[in-house]
Protein backbone atom coordinates (compact mmCIF):
# COMPACT_ATOMS: atom_id res chain seq x y z
CA UNK A 1 0.00 0.00 0.00
CA UNK A 2 1.31 3.45 -0.94
CA UNK A 3 1.67 5.90 1.90
CA UNK A 4 -0.83 8.73 1.81
CA UNK A 5 0.26 12.02 3.37
CA UNK A 6 -3.37 13.01 3.96
CA UNK A 7 -4.07 9.72 5.73
CA UNK A 8 -0.99 10.39 7.86
CA UNK A 9 -2.34 13.86 8.59
CA UNK A 10 -5.72 12.38 9.56
CA UNK A 11 -4.10 9.95 11.95
CA UNK A 12 -2.00 12.81 13.30
CA UNK A 13 -5.08 14.95 13.76
CA UNK A 14 -6.73 12.13 15.74
CA UNK A 15 -3.74 12.02 18.09
CA UNK A 16 -3.80 15.82 18.40
CA UNK A 17 -7.51 15.78 19.27
CA UNK A 18 -6.98 13.07 21.90
CA UNK A 19 -3.98 14.83 23.39
CA UNK A 20 -6.06 17.92 24.09
CA UNK A 21 -7.73 15.89 26.84
CA UNK A 22 -5.43 12.98 27.68
CA UNK A 23 -1.72 12.55 28.23
CA UNK A 24 0.31 10.94 25.46
CA UNK A 25 1.25 8.01 27.69
CA UNK A 26 -2.40 7.08 28.21
CA UNK A 27 -3.29 7.00 24.51
CA UNK A 28 -3.07 3.74 22.56
CA UNK A 29 -2.92 3.12 18.82
CA UNK A 30 -6.45 1.69 19.06
CA UNK A 31 -7.67 4.94 20.65
CA UNK A 32 -6.11 6.95 17.83
CA UNK A 33 -7.63 4.82 15.08
CA UNK A 34 -11.04 4.81 16.75
CA UNK A 35 -10.86 8.59 16.90
CA UNK A 36 -10.26 8.89 13.13
CA UNK A 37 -12.58 6.01 12.26
CA UNK A 38 -9.96 3.94 10.43
CA UNK A 39 -8.80 0.36 10.72
CA UNK A 40 -6.02 -0.29 13.20
CA UNK A 41 -3.98 -1.90 10.42
CA UNK A 42 -3.95 1.43 8.51
CA UNK A 43 -1.90 2.91 11.34
CA UNK A 44 0.84 0.37 10.80
CA UNK A 45 0.92 1.00 7.04
CA UNK A 46 2.07 4.51 7.91
CA UNK A 47 3.82 4.41 11.30
CA UNK A 48 5.67 1.93 13.46
CA UNK A 49 4.27 3.22 16.74
CA UNK A 50 2.77 6.31 18.38
CA UNK A 51 6.24 7.77 19.05
CA UNK A 52 7.00 7.75 15.35
CA UNK A 53 3.64 9.42 14.74
CA UNK A 54 4.46 12.17 17.24
CA UNK A 55 7.80 12.83 15.55
CA UNK A 56 6.09 12.81 12.16
CA UNK A 57 3.68 15.49 13.40
CA UNK A 58 6.59 17.71 14.52
CA UNK A 59 8.35 17.21 11.23
CA UNK A 60 5.31 17.71 9.03
CA UNK A 61 3.88 20.68 10.95
CA UNK A 62 7.14 22.61 11.11
CA UNK A 63 7.75 21.97 7.39
CA UNK A 64 4.24 23.06 6.42
CA UNK A 65 4.37 26.13 8.66
CA UNK A 66 7.87 27.29 7.74
CA UNK A 67 9.67 25.68 4.77
CA UNK A 68 6.57 25.60 2.55
CA UNK A 69 6.05 29.33 3.10
CA UNK A 70 9.65 30.44 2.45
CA UNK A 71 9.03 31.56 -1.14
CA UNK A 72 5.50 32.70 -0.48
CA UNK A 73 5.57 35.03 2.54
CA UNK A 74 8.22 37.25 4.10
CA UNK A 75 10.01 35.99 7.21
CA UNK A 76 8.08 38.31 9.57
CA UNK A 77 4.71 37.03 8.31
CA UNK A 78 5.93 33.43 8.68
CA UNK A 79 6.99 34.04 12.30
CA UNK A 80 3.64 35.64 13.13
CA UNK A 81 1.80 32.72 11.50
CA UNK A 82 3.91 30.39 13.59
CA UNK A 83 2.81 32.10 16.83
CA UNK A 84 -0.83 31.87 15.70
CA UNK A 85 -0.36 28.20 14.82
CA UNK A 86 1.13 27.23 18.20
CA UNK A 87 -1.48 29.32 19.99
CA UNK A 88 -4.27 27.44 18.17
CA UNK A 89 -2.69 24.06 19.00
CA UNK A 90 -1.28 24.89 22.43
CA UNK A 91 -3.06 22.10 24.32
CA UNK A 92 -1.56 19.46 22.06
CA UNK A 93 1.94 20.96 22.11
CA UNK A 94 1.95 21.54 25.86
CA UNK A 95 1.09 17.92 26.35
CA UNK A 96 3.56 16.75 23.67
CA UNK A 97 6.44 18.73 25.15
CA UNK A 98 5.98 16.88 28.44
CA UNK A 99 6.87 13.58 26.72
CA UNK A 100 10.27 13.69 28.39
CA UNK A 101 12.17 11.15 26.33
CA UNK A 102 11.77 13.27 23.23
CA UNK A 103 13.86 16.10 21.94
CA UNK A 104 12.56 15.96 18.40
CA UNK A 105 10.36 19.04 18.69
CA UNK A 106 13.45 21.21 19.30
CA UNK A 107 15.35 19.53 16.51
CA UNK A 108 12.72 19.90 13.80
CA UNK A 109 11.70 23.40 14.78
CA UNK A 110 15.36 24.43 14.90
CA UNK A 111 16.08 22.88 11.51
CA UNK A 112 13.24 24.74 9.75
CA UNK A 113 13.86 28.03 11.58
CA UNK A 114 17.53 27.91 10.73
CA UNK A 115 16.70 28.02 7.01
CA UNK A 116 14.21 30.84 7.60
CA UNK A 117 16.61 32.95 9.64
CA UNK A 118 19.44 32.35 7.19
CA UNK A 119 17.23 33.83 4.51
CA UNK A 120 16.24 36.71 6.80
CA UNK A 121 19.83 37.56 7.73
CA UNK A 122 20.90 37.35 4.11
CA UNK A 123 18.07 39.71 3.08
CA UNK A 124 18.60 42.23 5.86
CA UNK A 125 22.38 42.24 6.22
CA UNK A 126 23.79 41.25 2.84
CA UNK A 127 27.27 42.46 3.90
CA UNK A 128 27.81 39.55 6.27
CA UNK A 129 29.93 36.60 5.26
CA UNK A 130 28.10 33.31 4.97
CA UNK A 131 29.84 32.10 8.13
CA UNK A 132 28.68 35.17 10.10
CA UNK A 133 25.15 34.81 8.66
CA UNK A 134 25.07 31.18 9.67
CA UNK A 135 26.08 31.98 13.26
CA UNK A 136 23.46 34.69 13.47
CA UNK A 137 20.80 32.36 12.05
CA UNK A 138 21.74 29.65 14.54
CA UNK A 139 21.69 32.16 17.40
CA UNK A 140 18.18 33.34 16.48
CA UNK A 141 16.96 29.78 15.88
CA UNK A 142 18.11 28.51 19.28
CA UNK A 143 16.60 31.58 20.94
CA UNK A 144 13.36 31.32 19.08
CA UNK A 145 12.91 27.61 19.85
CA UNK A 146 13.37 28.43 23.55
CA UNK A 147 10.94 31.33 23.44
CA UNK A 148 8.30 29.21 21.69
CA UNK A 149 8.71 26.37 24.19
CA UNK A 150 8.49 28.66 27.24
CA UNK A 151 5.49 30.40 25.74
CA UNK A 152 3.65 27.11 25.07
CA UNK A 153 4.50 25.82 28.55
CA UNK A 154 3.17 29.05 30.07
CA UNK A 155 -0.16 28.28 28.38
CA UNK A 156 0.50 30.97 25.74
CA UNK A 157 0.06 33.62 28.41
CA UNK A 158 0.69 36.48 26.00
CA UNK A 159 -1.17 36.87 22.73
CA UNK A 160 0.48 35.89 19.41
CA UNK A 161 0.38 39.59 18.50
CA UNK A 162 2.33 40.54 21.60
CA UNK A 163 4.85 37.76 21.00
CA UNK A 164 5.23 38.92 17.41
CA UNK A 165 5.86 42.50 18.51
CA UNK A 166 8.46 41.43 21.09
CA UNK A 167 10.33 39.33 18.54
CA UNK A 168 10.14 42.00 15.82
CA UNK A 169 11.51 44.63 18.20
CA UNK A 170 14.35 42.34 19.12
CA UNK A 171 15.29 41.74 15.50
CA UNK A 172 14.90 45.38 14.71
CA UNK A 173 17.26 46.26 17.53
CA UNK A 174 19.77 43.54 16.65
CA UNK A 175 19.76 44.05 12.92
CA UNK A 176 19.70 47.82 13.38
CA UNK A 177 22.88 47.42 15.42
CA UNK A 178 24.54 45.24 12.84
CA UNK A 179 23.56 47.74 10.15
CA UNK A 180 25.23 50.53 12.18
CA UNK A 181 28.30 48.33 12.62
CA UNK A 182 28.66 47.71 8.94
CA UNK A 183 28.27 51.44 8.28
CA UNK A 184 30.94 52.09 10.92
CA UNK A 185 33.25 49.51 9.31
CA UNK A 186 33.02 51.35 6.06
CA UNK B 1 4.40 21.05 -30.85
CA UNK B 2 1.48 20.16 -33.10
CA UNK B 3 -1.75 22.18 -33.05
CA UNK B 4 -5.09 21.32 -34.67
CA UNK B 5 -5.56 24.59 -36.53
CA UNK B 6 -5.37 25.80 -40.13
CA UNK B 7 -4.51 29.48 -40.35
CA UNK B 8 -3.63 30.94 -36.93
CA UNK B 9 -5.21 34.24 -37.98
CA UNK B 10 -8.68 32.81 -38.40
CA UNK B 11 -8.63 30.17 -35.65
CA UNK B 12 -10.62 32.33 -33.18
CA UNK B 13 -13.28 33.09 -35.79
CA UNK B 14 -13.57 29.42 -36.70
CA UNK B 15 -13.96 28.49 -33.03
CA UNK B 16 -16.63 31.14 -32.33
CA UNK B 17 -18.48 30.33 -35.53
CA UNK B 18 -18.73 26.64 -34.79
CA UNK B 19 -19.52 27.17 -31.10
CA UNK B 20 -22.46 29.37 -31.99
CA UNK B 21 -23.55 26.87 -34.66
CA UNK B 22 -23.59 24.19 -31.96
CA UNK B 23 -25.77 26.44 -29.74
CA UNK B 24 -27.74 28.24 -32.43
CA UNK B 25 -31.05 27.60 -30.72
CA UNK B 26 -30.18 29.91 -27.83
CA UNK B 27 -27.10 31.98 -28.70
CA UNK B 28 -26.27 34.58 -31.35
CA UNK B 29 -22.98 35.69 -32.79
CA UNK B 30 -21.50 38.91 -34.08
CA UNK B 31 -18.72 37.35 -36.11
CA UNK B 32 -17.19 40.68 -37.10
CA UNK B 33 -16.68 41.74 -33.47
CA UNK B 34 -16.18 38.26 -32.02
CA UNK B 35 -19.16 38.42 -29.67
CA UNK B 36 -21.29 35.50 -28.46
CA UNK B 37 -24.52 36.73 -26.84
CA UNK B 38 -28.19 36.31 -26.25
CA UNK B 39 -30.98 38.86 -25.88
CA UNK B 40 -32.53 39.44 -22.49
CA UNK B 41 -35.89 41.22 -22.28
CA UNK B 42 -35.12 42.68 -18.90
CA UNK B 43 -32.43 42.69 -16.24
CA UNK B 44 -28.85 43.83 -16.18
CA UNK B 45 -26.70 42.58 -19.02
CA UNK B 46 -23.50 40.86 -17.86
CA UNK B 47 -20.57 41.18 -20.24
CA UNK B 48 -17.22 39.54 -19.79
CA UNK B 49 -14.38 38.67 -22.07
CA UNK B 50 -10.69 38.94 -22.59
CA UNK B 51 -8.08 37.22 -24.65
CA UNK B 52 -8.94 33.89 -26.26
CA UNK B 53 -7.03 30.79 -25.24
CA UNK B 54 -8.79 30.42 -21.89
CA UNK B 55 -11.68 28.33 -23.18
CA UNK B 56 -14.32 27.53 -22.19
CA UNK B 57 -14.04 31.00 -20.63
CA UNK B 58 -15.80 33.07 -21.37
CA UNK B 59 -18.27 32.16 -24.14
CA UNK B 60 -19.02 28.81 -22.49
CA UNK B 61 -20.77 30.77 -19.73
CA UNK B 62 -23.12 32.78 -21.93
CA UNK B 63 -26.72 31.81 -21.23
CA UNK B 64 -29.59 32.38 -18.82
CA UNK B 65 -28.33 32.66 -15.27
CA UNK B 66 -24.78 33.59 -16.24
CA UNK B 67 -23.29 35.95 -18.85
CA UNK B 68 -25.27 37.84 -21.46
CA UNK B 69 -22.30 38.31 -23.75
CA UNK B 70 -18.68 37.31 -24.14
CA UNK B 71 -16.30 39.48 -26.16
CA UNK B 72 -13.36 37.46 -27.40
CA UNK B 73 -9.98 38.93 -28.21
CA UNK B 74 -7.04 37.40 -30.04
CA UNK B 75 -4.97 34.71 -28.27
CA UNK B 76 -4.05 36.05 -24.81
CA UNK B 77 -4.93 39.59 -25.97
CA UNK B 78 -8.03 41.42 -24.76
CA UNK B 79 -10.64 42.75 -27.17
CA UNK B 80 -10.59 46.39 -28.30
CA UNK B 81 -13.05 48.85 -26.71
CA UNK B 82 -15.14 49.23 -29.88
CA UNK B 83 -15.91 45.50 -29.78
CA UNK B 84 -16.89 45.67 -26.11
CA UNK B 85 -19.00 48.72 -26.96
CA UNK B 86 -20.71 46.67 -29.67
CA UNK B 87 -21.58 43.99 -27.07
CA UNK B 88 -23.18 46.72 -24.94
CA UNK B 89 -25.28 47.89 -27.89
CA UNK B 90 -26.34 44.33 -28.67
CA UNK B 91 -27.43 43.41 -25.15
CA UNK B 92 -28.40 46.49 -23.09
CA UNK B 93 -32.16 46.50 -22.69
CA UNK B 94 -32.16 49.68 -20.63
CA UNK B 95 -31.47 48.07 -17.26
CA UNK B 96 -27.73 48.65 -17.61
CA UNK B 97 -24.59 46.66 -18.18
CA UNK B 98 -22.10 45.11 -15.79
CA UNK B 99 -18.59 44.37 -17.05
CA UNK B 100 -16.79 41.50 -15.31
CA UNK B 101 -13.11 41.99 -16.00
CA UNK B 102 -10.03 39.97 -15.07
CA UNK B 103 -7.46 42.20 -13.43
CA UNK B 104 -4.81 42.48 -16.13
CA UNK B 105 -3.61 45.97 -17.04
CA UNK B 106 -4.61 45.74 -20.70
CA UNK B 107 -8.00 44.12 -20.00
CA UNK B 108 -8.85 46.81 -17.46
CA UNK B 109 -7.70 49.51 -19.88
CA UNK B 110 -9.88 48.19 -22.73
CA UNK B 111 -12.97 47.75 -20.58
CA UNK B 112 -12.48 51.15 -18.89
CA UNK B 113 -12.34 52.85 -22.27
CA UNK B 114 -15.42 50.92 -23.42
CA UNK B 115 -17.24 51.97 -20.25
CA UNK B 116 -16.49 55.63 -20.97
CA UNK B 117 -17.74 55.33 -24.52
CA UNK B 118 -20.86 53.41 -23.51
CA UNK B 119 -21.71 55.96 -20.83
CA UNK B 120 -21.21 58.78 -23.32
CA UNK B 121 -23.80 57.03 -25.52
CA UNK B 122 -26.30 56.92 -22.66
CA UNK B 123 -25.78 53.40 -21.29
CA UNK B 124 -25.55 52.74 -17.56
CA UNK B 125 -22.37 50.74 -16.99
CA UNK B 126 -20.57 49.40 -13.94
CA UNK B 127 -17.36 47.39 -13.84
CA UNK B 128 -16.32 44.60 -11.50
CA UNK B 129 -12.63 43.68 -11.45
CA UNK B 130 -11.77 40.14 -10.34
CA UNK B 131 -8.35 39.84 -8.68
CA UNK B 132 -8.27 36.35 -7.16
CA UNK B 133 -4.70 35.30 -8.09
CA UNK B 134 -2.73 35.11 -4.83
CA UNK B 135 0.59 34.05 -6.25
CA UNK B 136 3.65 36.18 -5.48
CA UNK B 137 4.15 39.30 -7.58
CA UNK B 138 7.25 40.71 -5.96
CA UNK B 139 10.00 38.50 -4.54
CA UNK B 140 11.19 41.26 -2.16
CA UNK B 141 7.92 42.29 -0.59
CA UNK B 142 6.00 39.04 -1.26
CA UNK B 143 3.02 41.16 -2.35
CA UNK B 144 0.39 39.08 -4.12
CA UNK B 145 -0.18 39.21 -7.84
CA UNK B 146 -3.90 39.96 -7.73
CA UNK B 147 -4.63 39.15 -11.37
CA UNK B 148 -7.99 37.73 -12.38
CA UNK B 149 -7.96 33.97 -12.94
CA UNK B 150 -10.31 30.98 -12.46
CA UNK B 151 -12.29 32.65 -9.66
CA UNK B 152 -13.74 34.87 -12.39
CA UNK B 153 -16.01 31.97 -13.36
CA UNK B 154 -17.50 31.92 -9.85
CA UNK B 155 -18.04 35.67 -10.21
CA UNK B 156 -19.92 35.02 -13.48
CA UNK B 157 -22.10 32.48 -11.71
CA UNK B 158 -22.91 34.48 -8.60
CA UNK B 159 -23.55 37.74 -10.41
CA UNK B 160 -25.45 35.90 -13.16
CA UNK B 161 -27.83 34.49 -10.58
CA UNK B 162 -28.46 37.84 -8.93
CA UNK B 163 -29.01 39.49 -12.30
CA UNK B 164 -31.47 36.71 -13.18
CA UNK B 165 -33.53 37.33 -10.04
CA UNK B 166 -33.78 41.00 -10.90
CA UNK B 167 -31.09 42.79 -8.89
CA UNK B 168 -30.28 46.25 -10.18
CA UNK B 169 -26.93 47.35 -11.56
CA UNK B 170 -26.08 49.17 -8.33
CA UNK B 171 -27.06 46.14 -6.24
CA UNK B 172 -24.91 43.82 -8.38
CA UNK B 173 -21.91 46.06 -7.84
CA UNK B 174 -22.48 45.96 -4.06
CA UNK B 175 -22.77 42.14 -4.13
CA UNK B 176 -19.52 41.86 -6.12
CA UNK B 177 -17.72 44.10 -3.65
CA UNK B 178 -18.92 41.79 -0.90
CA UNK B 179 -17.57 38.48 -2.22
CA UNK B 180 -14.60 39.34 -4.44
CA UNK B 181 -12.31 40.19 -1.49
CA UNK B 182 -12.89 36.62 -0.22
CA UNK B 183 -12.04 34.92 -3.53
CA UNK B 184 -8.54 33.39 -3.81
CA UNK B 185 -6.92 31.20 -6.45
CA UNK B 186 -3.54 29.53 -6.72
CA UNK B 187 -2.33 27.20 -9.47
CA UNK B 188 0.42 24.76 -10.26
CA UNK B 189 1.90 23.85 -13.64
CA UNK B 190 3.28 20.49 -14.69
CA UNK B 191 4.25 22.04 -18.01
CA UNK B 192 4.10 25.45 -19.67
CA UNK B 193 1.39 26.37 -22.15
CA UNK B 194 2.59 26.46 -25.73
CA UNK B 195 0.74 28.64 -28.23
CA UNK B 196 1.04 28.04 -31.99
CA UNK B 197 4.38 29.32 -33.35
CA UNK B 198 5.43 30.59 -29.94
CA UNK B 199 8.08 29.45 -27.47
CA UNK B 200 7.17 27.96 -24.12
CA UNK B 201 6.74 30.59 -21.37
CA UNK B 202 8.99 28.73 -18.93
CA UNK B 203 10.87 25.47 -18.82
CA UNK B 204 10.43 22.72 -16.27
CA UNK B 205 12.48 19.61 -15.68
CA UNK B 206 10.93 16.26 -16.52
CA UNK B 207 9.75 15.72 -12.96
CA UNK B 208 9.29 19.33 -11.88
CA UNK B 209 6.19 21.31 -10.98
CA UNK B 210 5.88 25.09 -10.69
CA UNK B 211 3.63 26.61 -8.02
CA UNK B 212 1.91 29.94 -8.49
CA UNK B 213 2.02 30.23 -12.28
CA UNK B 214 -0.41 32.60 -14.01
CA UNK B 215 -2.75 31.92 -16.91
CA UNK B 216 -0.52 33.66 -19.50
CA UNK B 217 2.69 31.93 -18.50
CA UNK B 218 3.41 34.33 -15.62
CA UNK B 219 6.12 32.86 -13.42
CA UNK B 220 5.39 31.04 -10.18
CA UNK B 221 6.96 31.27 -6.74
CA UNK B 222 8.62 27.85 -6.41
CA UNK B 223 9.67 24.86 -8.46
CA UNK B 224 10.01 21.46 -6.87
CA UNK B 225 10.08 17.78 -7.74
CA UNK B 226 6.73 16.17 -8.28
CA UNK B 227 5.65 13.42 -5.91
CA UNK B 228 1.87 13.13 -5.87
CA UNK B 229 -1.45 14.85 -6.24
CA UNK B 230 -1.57 15.08 -2.43
CA UNK B 231 1.66 17.06 -2.41
CA UNK B 232 0.17 19.63 -4.84
CA UNK B 233 -3.16 19.71 -3.00
CA UNK B 234 -1.48 20.33 0.38
CA UNK B 235 0.71 23.11 -1.02
CA UNK B 236 -2.12 25.03 -2.70
CA UNK B 237 -4.70 24.33 0.03
CA UNK B 238 -2.37 25.42 2.85
CA UNK B 239 -1.71 28.75 1.18
CA UNK B 240 -5.42 29.49 0.75
CA UNK B 241 -6.10 28.19 4.27
CA UNK B 242 -3.59 30.65 5.69
CA UNK B 243 -4.95 33.59 3.70
CA UNK B 244 -8.53 32.81 4.70
CA UNK B 245 -7.52 31.83 8.24
CA UNK B 246 -9.84 28.79 8.10
CA UNK B 247 -11.82 28.27 11.30
CA UNK B 248 -13.75 25.16 12.19
CA UNK B 249 -17.39 25.30 11.03
CA UNK B 250 -16.89 28.02 8.40
CA UNK B 251 -18.48 27.68 4.97
CA UNK B 252 -16.55 27.66 1.69
CA UNK B 253 -16.96 27.06 -2.03
CA UNK B 254 -14.15 25.42 -4.00
CA UNK B 255 -13.40 25.34 -7.70
CA UNK B 256 -10.86 22.85 -9.01
CA UNK B 257 -9.87 24.01 -12.45
CA UNK B 258 -7.94 22.14 -15.11
CA UNK B 259 -5.57 24.48 -16.92
CA UNK B 260 -6.08 23.00 -20.37
CA UNK B 261 -4.31 19.65 -20.68
CA UNK B 262 -5.14 17.97 -17.37
CA UNK B 263 -7.31 14.85 -17.65
CA UNK B 264 -10.59 14.97 -15.74
CA UNK B 265 -9.56 11.81 -13.91
CA UNK B 266 -6.58 13.64 -12.43
CA UNK B 267 -8.69 16.70 -11.63
CA UNK B 268 -11.01 14.50 -9.59
CA UNK B 269 -8.11 12.78 -7.80
CA UNK B 270 -6.93 16.25 -6.78
CA UNK B 271 -10.51 17.18 -5.77
CA UNK B 272 -10.65 14.13 -3.54
CA UNK B 273 -7.47 15.30 -1.80
CA UNK B 274 -8.98 18.76 -1.25
CA UNK B 275 -12.15 17.23 0.18
CA UNK B 276 -10.09 15.22 2.68
CA UNK B 277 -8.03 18.24 3.69
CA UNK B 278 -11.23 20.19 4.34
CA UNK B 279 -12.45 17.36 6.58
CA UNK B 280 -9.22 17.68 8.57
CA UNK B 281 -9.84 21.37 9.16
CA UNK B 282 -13.52 20.76 9.91
CA UNK B 283 -14.64 23.39 7.41
CA UNK B 284 -17.82 22.95 5.37
CA UNK B 285 -17.60 22.71 1.60
CA UNK B 286 -21.06 23.92 0.63
CA UNK B 287 -20.22 24.00 -3.04
CA UNK B 288 -17.51 22.33 -5.10
CA UNK B 289 -16.96 22.18 -8.83
CA UNK B 290 -14.35 20.32 -10.85
CA UNK B 291 -13.52 20.79 -14.51
CA UNK B 292 -11.63 22.83 -17.05
CA UNK B 293 -13.34 26.17 -16.54
CA UNK B 294 -10.73 28.80 -17.32
CA UNK B 295 -7.70 27.34 -19.02
CA UNK B 296 -4.27 28.51 -19.97
CA UNK B 297 -4.55 27.10 -23.49
CA UNK B 298 -2.82 23.71 -23.27
CA UNK B 299 -1.06 24.01 -19.95
CA UNK B 300 -0.83 20.84 -17.94
CA UNK B 301 -1.73 21.85 -14.43
CA UNK B 302 -4.48 22.70 -12.05
CA UNK B 303 -5.71 25.62 -9.99
CA UNK B 304 -7.57 25.76 -6.74
CA UNK B 305 -10.07 28.53 -6.03
CA UNK B 306 -11.58 29.03 -2.62
CA UNK B 307 -14.38 31.46 -1.82
CA UNK B 308 -15.43 32.11 1.74
CA UNK B 309 -19.23 32.06 1.80
CA UNK B 310 -19.90 35.12 3.91
CA UNK B 311 -23.60 35.00 2.98
CA UNK B 312 -25.70 31.82 2.50
CA UNK B 313 -27.19 33.45 -0.60
CA UNK B 314 -23.86 32.96 -2.38
CA UNK B 315 -24.26 29.20 -2.08
CA UNK B 316 -27.78 29.42 -3.50
CA UNK B 317 -26.37 31.52 -6.35
CA UNK B 318 -23.70 28.90 -7.08
CA UNK B 319 -26.12 25.97 -6.93
CA UNK B 320 -28.83 27.52 -9.13
CA UNK B 321 -29.47 25.96 -12.55
CA UNK B 322 -28.16 27.78 -15.60
CA UNK B 323 -28.41 27.49 -19.32
CA UNK B 324 -24.70 27.80 -20.11
CA UNK B 325 -22.85 25.04 -21.95
CA UNK B 326 -19.73 24.80 -19.79
CA UNK B 327 -20.87 25.51 -16.23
Amino acid sequence: MTTSIITQKMIGQALKDLMEKKSFQKISVSDIMRQCDMRRQTFYYHFQDKYELLVWIYQSDTKEQIADFLDYERWDTILYQLFIYFNDHQLFYKNALSVTEQNDFNNYLFRELHVLFKQMVRDLTPMKSSEQSDYMARFYSYGFVGIIKDWIESGCKHSPEMMRDVVYQMFDHQLGLSKKESEYDR
Amino acid sequence: MKHIINDKKIAIEAMLHSYQFEHQGRLSIDLKDHIIYYKKDSGVSLISGGGSGHEPAHFGYVGKGMLTASVNGALFTPPYPDRIMRAVELTDNGDGVLFIVKNFASDVEMFTEAKKRAEASGHKVEMVIVCDDVSVENKDTYSKRKRGVAGTVLAHKILGYFSQIGKSLTELKVIADEFIPHLYTLGVALSSAELPNTDRFFSLGENEVYYGIGIHGEKGYRKESFESSEQLAIELYNKLKKLHQFKQGEHYAFLINGLGATPLLEQYVFTHDIQRLAVLDKINIDFIKTGTQLSSYNMQGISLTCLKLTDPLFEIALQADVDASHW
